[in-house]
């Protein structure tokens, strides 16, 4: 159709554009009720472990981070930006981070982080 | 004394509905890598593993993310959980910085496996990431650490 990108063309505007400095809202991993629900149940234990104390904002945050990545991008390799509002995947799977590597000026990707998301520790 | 403290990571899996939930804990570290002179590419989860011999990573992943890897190749036997495996192997370095410490870069000694695939996380292992840092797990669960944490110090 005219006008409309293939995936694999529109994921790499998405990447450009995101790179690029320009960041949406909708561009941030969302906080699903199944990360809510892994996230409360790693603090469940956290409290058990602390005798009923608290965990800190800190140790929340860290937990669901990691669990928005886990739930959203499960056993894939991804290239993400973090701040402050939180997590933003930019590039997935091996092709497309060597592309995102081999094309993207290092000043625009040096912050990307990339990693494995394994659900098998 | 240059150091900084990691927490212990923390996650429940159900791997098999008949078997109880399981509970696994990691201790993992965002390394920045040295690609070239100047160029660092952070890599999200470097394993801290003292059952591991040496540091290692996928030679896979090193080529995908542009880490120079060296040509000559050896064959290196190791004894895993799954018994022993012989490996093609690349020795060389890795040269990294740590985001709590971002005037120090490191040198580690690094055997890039040919038979590792880029999913296995790459581990920080005793020869030689112990030669550069001291490291205490304690598993004294506190608010901001609740799984418990590993301190570092530089050497």
């Amino acid at each position: 159709m005219p006008g409309t990108l293939s995936p694999p063309a529109e994921s790499a505007a998405r990447a450009a554009r995101i790179l690029g400095g320009d960041i949406r809202p909708t561009d941030y991993l969302p906080v699903t009720d199944r990360v809510r629900f892994l996230t409360d149940r790693e603090m469940d234990f956290a409290r058990e472990r602390l005798k009923g104390g608290e965990p800190s904002d800190a140790a929340v945050q860290r937990q669901l981070r990691q669990n928005l990545l886990l739930v959203h991008h499960p056993d894939e390799h991804v290239g993400y930006l973090e701040d402050d509002h939180g997590i933003i995947v930019v590039v997935t799977g091996l092709d497309e981070i060597e592309r995102v590597i081999k094309t993207v000026p290092f000043e625009l990707r040096k912050e990307v982080c990339f990693g494995f998301i394994s659900t098998v520790w | 004394m240059p150091r900084f403290i990691l927490p212990i990571s923390s996650k429940a899996y159900d791997p098999d509905p008949d078997g109880p939930i399981r509970r696994s804990l990691r201790i993992e570290l965002k390394a920045y890598v040295q690609i070239r002179p100047g160029e660092f590419t952070p890599i999200r989860d470097f394993r801290v593993d003292t059952g591991s011999t040496y540091t290692t990573m996928s030679a896979t992943l090193a080529r995908l993310l542009g880490i120079p890897i060296p040509a000559t190749t050896s064959r290196l036997t190791s004894l895993t959980t799954a018994g022993r495996r012989d490996a093609l192997v690349r020795d060389g370095e890795l040269r990294v910085r740590f985001d709590a410490l971002p005037g120090h870069l490191f040198r580690l000694y690094c055997v890039y496996s040919e038979d590792v695939p880029p999913s296995v996380p790459p581990l920080l292992g005793l020869n030689d990431f112990a030669d550069l840092f001291r490291f205490t797990v304690d598993a004294a669960p506190t608010a901001d650490f609740p799984f418990g944490s590993v301190h570092f110090e530089t050497r």
